[in-house]
C-alpha cells in the first residue's frame, strides 16, 4: 500500500504547486480591474528602453481615461503570439510590421479595422498615403500604422572631401568611384575603412538595388529575381568585392554585424564612408557621442535612370486586433490613442522612427529631431518601394538571402545564382 | 651518465602538462572570457588589440544589468520553477528506472525503446497541441506546464538511473526479498539508498534544465511578474543591438547559481555520471 | 482482508506498472497525444490557428520537392556524421588524461567539464563573441601563429565547423562516462600486453578501444539523436545575426547552418505552415527511429562480443 502513498505524495505535492500559481496569480478571465476597468492586453515586440518608450505611452493613455486599463506585454518572440492565438489567448492588441500584418491577414487572423473606422467615421486622412496602402488588403484596413521608416543614405564628409569630392553621388557609378577611392587596407588586408555600403546587409538587398530600378517582385506579388536592375546591382557589388578581396570585407561586415548600433558602431566611428540605413541613426549617434561630421542625402540613382533616386524601402509599425482578441471595443479605442497624434509622437520621437501621420511631419519636436526632417522630405516624394502582398514573403526572402550570400562568396555569378533563385521560387505565392 | 630512459620520461612528463594546461586553458577559456568582458567598458571590449584583462575595471555593468530587469523577483520565481522540477524529477526518475530494470514485468521492454523514441520528437511541432491542452483547462500562465512534466519522468534520466540501476546485482534485492520484505520496502530501503551518486547527477542536470529553459516560460508565461531569469536575460539581447558588456554581466549572474550548486554536489555527480554509461 | 492472491508474474506486471505509472501518463499525455496531433495535421493546410484544411498528402509531396528540406538534412547529418565522432573522440582525449594519476586531476576534471554546466544561451552568445573575426579570441590567438582567421559565422565554408568546433567544448558528460569505464578496463590486459612489446598507440586501439566499446556505441547513439535535435545553438546564432530586419537567411549564410529541426520551427512558426512542419516532423521521426533500432541492434552485439569477460 506503500505505492499508493508515493502516489499520494507526489499527488499532493503536484496540487500544492498547481494552486496558489493557478489562483493566486490572477486569473485571465476577470477581464476587470479592481476599479471596474476593463482590461486590454497589448503585445510590442520591442526591448529595453524601447520598451520603456511604449510603456509610457500605455500609461499615458491609461491615465486619460477611466474606462480601459491597458496590461503592456514586451513579446519578441512570434512563436508565442500565434501560440496564443492558437488557443483564444491571443492579446487584444498587438504591434508588428506591416509585412507581419498583411500575412497574419492573408491566414485570417485579424479583425479589420476597417469596420470601425466606417462605424464611427474616422477619418483616416491625417495618415499618408503610403503608410495607409501598406497596411491594406482587399481593400480593408487592418491596422492602424503608428510609425514609418524608409532608409536614406548617409555619409562621411570628412572622408569623402580627403579624396577629393565635394558632393555626396547622386548616381550608382559615381558612388561606385569614391568607395573605390576611400576604402583602406591595411598592410595584412584587413579592410581599415569600407567605402561601398555592403553593410547592413539588409540595405544591401534593398535599397542598393531599388536604386538601380531593380525589385524582387512584380505588382502581383510574383518574384523577380531575373530583374536586369538586381542583376546591374549585384555585378557592381561583385567587381568591388573583387577589387578589395572577398574575405577581408566579410571579415569587416561580420564585425560590423556584431557592433552594430553601439558605440564601436563602424559608422560612428568613422570606418565607414557610406551607410544606407534609418532614421533613428543620428539619434544614436548623439546618443553615443560620435564626433562623425556626416550628412544624408538621397539613396542614389543611377546614370541611365537617375529618376532612381531616393526610391527606398517604405515599412510601417502598425497596430492590429486579432480576430479572437477578447475585447476588441477596447482594442480599437486604444488603437485611436497610439496611432493618434499624441501617443504616436510619443513613440515616434522615442523610438527614432518617422511619423505616419502627415500631421505630425510639420511638429516643431519632430522637425527638431536629428535627420527628421532630412527624411520627412524622402518620404514626401512618394517613392517608397512597398512590400508585396504575398503569402510566402518571409521564406521568399530567406531564399534571397541565401542566393545573395553565394553571390557575395563569389560562388556563382549573379547570373547563374539569379537564375537558380528562379527556379527555387517557382512555387512562391 | 644520464639515464637515457628516466629523460625521456622526464619529457614526456614536460609534454603531457603542457598539453593538459593548454587544453585547460581552451575549456575555461570561453567562461573567463565571460568573466573579465563583463567588468570592461564596452569600448574596452572592442579596442584593439584585443585583451583579455580589463585595461580598467569597472562593476556597473553589474547594477546595470541587475536592474534593467526585476532581478531578485524573477531569480525568486526561477528558483521556485526549479526546486519543485528538481524535487519531481528526483522522486518520479528512480521510481520508473527502478521499474524498468529491477522489476520483471513486460512492459518495462516496450517502455525502455519508447523512451529514446521520445527523445527524437521535435518542440515546434508538440507545442501548439500541447498549449491547446492546458489552455483549456485553464493552466497558462502558471507554472504547471513548466514543473507537471518534471513529475512525470523525462526519458533521459530515466535511462540513465537505469543504467546505474543495472550496475546493481540483483542477489541485493533477492536477499531482501527472502527475508520478506515487498517491492516498495525493496526498493525504498534497498534500492533508493544506493542511488545518491546517480541522483545527484539527475538533480544537478534537472537544476540547469530548469533553470535555463527559455522555450516554455517564453510560451507559457505572459506575465512579467511571473518571469524567469531566462527570460530576463533575453531583455539585453534585441533586434537591434548587443550590448555585450552588459550581456556578460548578465550571463554571469545567471550562470554563478548554477556554478555553485555544481561545486557544492561535484564529487557525487561525477561519480554519478561516470556510473550511468557503463552497462549498456 | 479476502484480497485476491496473486501470482508473482501477475505481482510483478502490478508493480512495475505502478512504479512505470508517472511516465506512462506522462508519455500519454505530453507525447503521443500531441503526436498523434501533429500527424494529423500533417495530412492538413494548417497556419496553427485558424481550422485545418485536409489536403492529403501535399504536405508530404511539398516536402520532397523542397530543396531546403535536403539542404537542412545534409547539414543536419553533417553534425551527425562529423559532430558526433568529432567530440566522442575529444571525449576519450579528455577521458584519457584525467584517467592518468597527477596531481590536480580533479581540477583539470573540472574544468573540462565545466563548459557542459553553462547554459546554452549564455554559452551562445559567448561563442558568436569568440568568433568575431575582429574582437573574437579566436582569431586573435590564430593569428600569433601567422594564421588568418576566417569570418567564421559570415562564411558558409566554416560555420558548420565553428558549430563542430562549439560542440566540443561541450563533452563533459561523455568525458566522465569514458572516464569511469577506462577504470573498468583490468590492468593485467595492458601488463600482459607490454610484455609482448606492444607500444602505447597499439595498446591503446588493441586493448582500450575493445574494452569499451559497448559504451562509446551506447555516447554515439545518445549524441546521434542530440545531433538530429541540434537547434537551440544555430537559432541563437541565426537570431543574433539577422542583423537589422532580417538581413540574413533563415539558416545562416547560403542556409549552411539551416538544422532540420529549425527548418520545422521557421515553417511553423515563420511561415505558418504547421502542415508541412508537421510533415517533416513524421518524416525525421522515422528515420531516426529507424537509425536508433539498427544502433540498439549493433550495440547488443558489440556488447555481446567485447563485453564478455
Amino acid at each position: 500500500m506503500h505505492k499508493k502513498l508515493i502516489g499520494l505524495v507526489a499527488l499532493l505535492a503536484m496540487l500544492l504547486i498547481s494552486v496558489p500559481a493557478a489562483f493566486a496569480g490572477g486569473s485571465q478571465e476577470s477581464a476587470t480591474t479592481e476599479d471596474g476597468r476593463e482590461i486590454v492586453t497589448f503585445w510590442y515586440n520591442n526591448t529595453g528602453d524601447e520598451a520603456l518608450v511604449y510603456e509610457q505611452v500605455i500609461a499615458d493613455y491609461n491615465a486619460s481615461q477611466d474606462k480601459y486599463e491597458v496590461q503592456g506585454l514586451s513579446v519578441t518572440d512570434d512563436q508565442k503570439l500565434i501560440v496564443a492565438m492558437s488557443s483564444n489567448e491571443a492579446p487584444d492588441v498587438f504591434k508588428h510590421s506591416n509585412s507581419k500584418v498583411i500575412q497574419f491577414q492573408k491566414n485570417g487572423l485579424l479583425q479589420s479595422v476597417q469596420d470601425y473606422i466606417d462605424a464611427e467615421g474616422f477619418d483616416t486622412s491625417v495618415y499618408s498615403a503610403q503608410s495607409l496602402e501598406a497596411n491594406t488588403l482587399d481593400g480593408k484596413l487592418w491596422a492602424l500604422p503608428i510609425d514609418a521608416y524608409t532608409i536614406q543614405m548617409f555619409y562621411n564628409k570628412d572622408l569623402l572631401e580627403a579624396a577629393g569630392y565635394t558632393e555626396p553621388p547622386k548616381t550608382m557609378e559615381e558612388m561606385y568611384e569614391m568607395a573605390v577611392a576611400v576604402t583602406k587596407l591595411d598592410a595584412n588586408g584587413n579592410v581599415e575603412i569600407l567605402g561601398y555600403p555592403l553593410f547592413p546587409y539588409a540595405s544591401a538587398r534593398q535599397e542598393l538595388i531599388y536604386g538601380f530600378g531593380g525589385t524582387w517582385w512584380d505588382e502581383n506579388g510574383k518574384p523577380t529575381p531575373q530583374d536586369p536592375g538586381i542583376l546591374e546591382s549585384l555585378n557592381m557589388n561583385v567587381k568591388f568585392r573583387n577589387e578589395f578581396g572577398g574575405s577581408n570585407l566579410d571579415s569587416f561586415i561580420a564585425t560590423a554585424n556584431t557592433n552594430r548600433y553601439t558605440e564601436q558602431d563602424m559608422f560612428f566611428q568613422g570606418k565607414q564612408l557610406f551607410r544606407l540605413d534609418g532614421s533613428w541613426l543620428p539619434t544614436m549617434m548623439d546618443n553615443f557621442g560620435s564626433t562623425v561630421n556626416y550628412g544624408i542625402t538621397f539613396v542614389p540613382g543611377t546614370e541611365a535612370h537617375p529618376e532612381n533616386r531616393g526610391r527606398a524601402r517604405f515599412e510601417t509599425d502598425s497596430v492590429a486586433i486579432p480576430v479572437m482578441a477578447k475585447n476588441k471595443e477596447g482594442a480599437w479605442d486604444f488603437i485611436k490613442y497610439i496611432a493618434g497624434y499624441d501617443g504616436a509622437k510619443v513613440i515616434d520621437l522615442g523610438t527614432g522612427n518617422l511619423p505616419a501621420l502627415t500631421t505630425l511631419y510639420d511638429d516643431p519636436d519632430v522637425q527638431a529631431k536629428a535627420g527628421f526632417a532630412e527624411f520627412i522630405e524622402a518620404l514626401q516624394i512618394g517613392n517608397g518601394v512597398q512590400y508585396p502582398q504575398m503569402n510566402d514573403f518571409d521564406e521568399y526572402i530567406s531564399m534571397v538571402n541565401a542566393s545573395l550570400d553565394t553571390v557575395y562568396a563569389l560562388r556563382a555569378t549573379p547570373e547563374q545564382a539569379m537564375a537558380d533563385l528562379a527556379a527555387q521560387s517557382v512555387n512562391i505565392d | 651518465m644520464i639515464d637515457k630512459y628516466q629523460l625521456r620520461k622526464d619529457i614526456w612528463r614536460v609534454c603531457f602538462f603542457i598539453i593538459v594546461a593548454v587544453l585547460v586553458l581552451i575549456y575555461v577559456s570561453p567562461f573567463l572570457v565571460m568573466f573579465f568582458t563583463s567588468f570592461k567598458t564596452n569600448s574596452d571590449a572592442f579596442t584593439i588589440p584585443v585583451r583579455l584583462f580589463p585595461r580598467k575595471w569597472v562593476s556597473e555593468n553589474y547594477p546595470a544589468a541587475m536592474s534593467a530587469i526585476p532581478y531578485f523577483r524573477y531569480m525568486g520565481n526561477t528558483i521556485y520553477i526549479t526546486v519543485l522540477s528538481v524535487i519531481g524529477q528526483l522522486i518520479v526518475t528512480p521510481m520508473v528506472a527502478y521499474s524498468l530494470s529491477k522489476i520483471n514485468w513486460k512492459g518495462s521492454k516496450i517502455i525502455s525503446g519508447l523512451l529514446m523514441a521520445t527523445m527524437m520528437i521535435p518542440i515546434s511541432v508538440t507545442m501548439v497541441p500541447l498549449y491547446r491542452i492546458y489552455s483549456k483547462i485553464g493552466l497558462t500562465n502558471t507554472y504547471v506546464p513548466l514543473i507537471l512534466p518534471a513529475f512525470l519522468g523525462k526519458a533521459f534520466y530515466i535511462i540513465i538511473t537505469r543504467q546505474f540501476f543495472m550496475g546493481i546485482p540483483n542477489s541485493l534485492i533477492e536477499a531482501a526479498k527472502i527475508d520478506g520484505a515487498n517491492e516498495f520496502q525493496r526498493y525504498t530501503r534497498i534500492a533508493l539508498p544506493l542511488t545518491k551518486p546517480i541522483m545527484t547527477t539527475v538533480g544537478i542536470y534537472a537544476f540547469l534544465d530548469a533553470w535555463s529553459d527559455y522555450l516554455m516560460p517564453m510560451i507559457f508565461i505572459s506575465r512579467p511578474e511571473k518571469y524567469t531569469l531566462s527570460l530576463g536575460l533575453q531583455q539585453f539581447m534585441s533586434e537591434y543591438s548587443v550590448d555585450w558588456a552588459r550581456l556578460m554581466a548578465a550571463a554571469m549572474v545567471f550562470v554563478l547559481p548554477v556554478v555553485i550548486c555544481f561545486a557544492v554536489f561535484q564529487k557525487n555527480f561525477v561519480r554519478g555520471v561516470a556510473t550511468s554509461g557503463l552497462k549498456a | 482482508m479476502a484480497t485476491l492472491k496473486l501470482t508473482q508474474k501477475q505481482r510483478d506486471f502490478r508493480n512495475g506498472l505502478l512504479f512505470a505509472l508517472p511516465w506512462i501518463v506522462g508519455f500519454l499525455f505530453l507525447s503521443v497525444y500531441p503526436l498523434i496531433a501533429s500527424l494529423y495535421y500533417s495530412f492538413t493546410e494548417f497556419n496553427a490557428v485558424t481550422t485545418p484544411r485536409w489536403v492529403g498528402l501535399d504536405n508530404f509531396k511539398d516536402v520532397f520537392s523542397d530543396p531546403l528540406v535536403w539542404k537542412s538534412l545534409k547539414n543536419t547529418l553533417f553534425m551527425v556524421f562529423i559532430s558526433t565522432p568529432v567530440n566522442l573522440f575529444v571525449a576519450l582525449l579528455l577521458a584519457t588524461i584525467v584517467s592518468r594519476n597527477f596531481k590536480l586531476k580533479g581540477a583539470v576534471r573540472t574544468a573540462f567539464f565545466l563548459p557542459s554546466i553553462i547554459p546554452m544561451v549564455a554559452a551562445t552568445m559567448v561563442w558568436i563573441w569568440m568568433f568575431d573575426p575582429t574582437y573574437g579570441y579566436l582569431n586573435n590567438v590564430l593569428s600569433w601563429f601567422g594564421i588568418q582567421g576566417p569570418a567564421w559565422l559570415m562564411d558558409a565554408r566554416y560555420t558548420k565547423w565553428a558549430l563542430v568546433l562549439m560542440g566540443t567544448w561541450n563533452v563533459g558528460t561523455t568525458m566522465l562516462v569514458c572516464m569511469a569505464s577506462l577504470q573498468e578496463v583490468p590492468v593485467s590486459y595492458y601488463e600482459s600486453a607490454e610484455i609482448d612489446g606492444a607500444g602505447a598507440v597499439r595498446r591503446f586501439f588493441s586493448i582500450t578501444i575493445p574494452c569499451i566499446a559497448h559504451v562509446l556505441v551506447y555516447q554515439a547513439i545518445l549524441g546521434i539523436i542530440n545531433a538530429f535535435q541540434y537547434f537551440q545553438q544555430v537559432y541563437i546564432i541565426v537570431t543574433a545575426n539577422a542583423g537589422v530586419k532580417g538581413g540574413s537567411a533563415a539558416g545562416g549564410p547560403e542556409n549552411s547552418i539551416l538544422m532540420y529541426p529549425l527548418y520545422i520551427f521557421h515553417n511553423a512558426f515563420t511561415y505558418l505552415k504547421m502542415g508541412k512542419a508537421s510533415a517533416m516532423a513524421w518524416l525525421l521521426f522515422i528515420v531516426v527511429a529507424i537509425l536508433a533500432v539498427v544502433m540498439v541492434k549493433l550495440t547488443a552485439k558489440v556488447t555481446d562480443s567485447a563485453g564478455r569477460e
